[in-house]
């Protein structure tokens, strides 16, 4: 076996890939030809150097709850995600317009209510995008901020008047108007009713046909019921399950709180 | 999902969740998008754990998975281009005339390089970068890779040497630059 036949294996010999007949081969030569075996030995040693260097962290603690919660959530039909229980007092929630807090990204896409009602149905049916479970307040807020985003979450009027705990988030790089969104999800424990809500800057030309800081919109799409709000550059909703749990929240909306 | 089936489950993926992390990590560059990828494929994992075959190589099932939503879900949502397939006219001697990689080169490595490594390695284009990651980190055998990433062997043994040469090349590049090594032509 000469030099070059030799060196053509090098790569598979150090990965363990040679039949046993060639890698026996291999050894026989680089025992008597030191030139090869320099090379050989270099490249093991920059192998070594690039496993030593390169291996990277291991998972974050708490993925692996993060993987439970939503492997336990998907065995069931039931879905039993945990519910949040966690009651954190806010800043009076008076009307959703008042609520959005976000920064986001310029908006592109043209859009009027109607169509982002559907959108958001959609991805509340559908779930379509990558949810990460989380069930409190504090839990989507950091998550939202891990992304660079931010969302309202309506802590008061989603977990003390309707009763819904948190499930997911979700920051979604086009949403229902074409830019950065940001979701969650709650449910109801009690009637297993799930809400959606969804932020973002307002689209282009929504302005002119649907001018902002005139209250609420209560938009019907199928069974589903959105109700949505528009003012200081955003657009925040609700996907709601049914007609009876989108007239409780706009009650609830409508009911002044401490 | 019955309950043994689930613990079946858990017992063979949670020992991966590390080597699946890190995995995303390098595929993605990002700690909050490598958390969500892993919590992706470990769903669909599960969902899908019937199909798996008893007594077949978890790990590569799973590692499977894990690629195919990396590059159908967020390969395919971010920037990076499609690598043109210039690995394939390679000629089949990968190796052979390889100069040999000097004891200083591997020192100036040893010492200095260490972050920049972490650059090199994200600077691959995906092509070439997962069947190193997969070769290198994770010691799959180039048919495990080939099966992984839906690739003939061939492709996954061009790609990874390449990935090698480029890396080697890189390195000693920037070693060379800051001073590390001196005095030496690249090789």
């Amino acid at each position: 076996m000469n030099c070059r036949d030799t060196r053509d294996r090098l790569e598979r010999y150090l990965d363990g890939e040679l039949e046993m007949e060639a890698n026996l081969e291999v050894v026989g030569h680089l025992e008597a030809c030191s030139g090869c075996a320099s090379v050989f030995e270099g490249e093991r040693k920059f192998l070594d150097e690039i496993r030593r260097h390169g291996e990277g962290p291991p998972a974050p603690a708490p993925l692996r709850g993060r993987i439970e919660r939503a492997i336990a959530g998907d065995a069931s039909p039931a879905r039993p995600w945990p519910f949040a229980r966690a009651f954190i007092p806010a800043a009076a929630a008076a009307i959703l317009v008042a609520l959005f807090v976000s920064v986001f990204s310029v908006g592109t896409a043209a859009a009027s209510p109607d169509s982002i009602a559907h959108q958001a149905v959609a991805w509340h049916d559908g779930r379509s995008a990558a949810v990460v479970p989380l069930s409190s307040g504090p839990e989507l807020a950091s998550y939202f901020s891990s992304k660079g985003s931010k969302s309202c979450l309506h802590e008061k009027l989603v977990t003390a008047a309707m009763n819904y705990g948190y499930q997911s988030g979700c920051v979604e790089k086009s949403g229902p108007a074409g830019d950065v969104t940001c979701w969650w999800t709650a449910a109801c424990p009690k009637s297993g009713c799930r809400m959606t809500h969804a932020c973002f800057k307002a689209p282009p030309g929504l302005d002119r046909v649907w001018p902002p800081g005139q209250g609420l919109r209560t938009i019907p799409v199928g069974n589903r019921t959105v109700i949505m709000g528009h003012g200081n550059g955003m657009v925040c909703l609700f996907v709601m399950d049914n007609r009876g749990e989108a007239d409780r929240l706009t009650l609830a909306i409508n009911t002044p709180r401490d | 999902m019955n309950a043994p089936d689930r613990q079946a489950f858990e017992d063979l993926a949670y020992p991966l969740l590390d080597s699946a992390y890190r995995t995303a990590l390098r595929m993605t560059g990002q700690p909050a998008s490598a958390e969500d990828l892993v919590q992706e494929a470990f769903m669909r994992a599960f969902r899908g754990f019937a199909q798996f075959q008893r007594g077949s190589n978890f790990k590569a099932w799973l590692f499977r998975i894990l690629t195919n939503v990396f590059l159908n879900d967020y390969r395919r949502k971010s920037r990076e281009p499609q690598t043109a397939d210039f690995s394939e006219a390679e000629p089949a001697d990968h190796s052979a005339g390889s100069p040999a990689i000097r004891a200083e080169e591997i020192e100036a490595i040893r010492t200095h390089l260490g972050d920049e490594l972490s650059r090199a390695l994200d600077r691959l284009p995906s092509d070439f970068r997962l069947p190193f990651l997969l070769s290198t980190f994770e010691g799959f055998s180039y048919k495990e890779i080939a099966e992984i990433l839906e690739i003939p062997i061939g492709t996954v043994m061009s790609r990874l040497f390449r990935a090698r040469r480029m890396l080697r090349s890189e390195l000693l590049e920037y070693a060379r630059a800051s001073g590390y090594l001196k005095d030496q032509k690249p090789s």
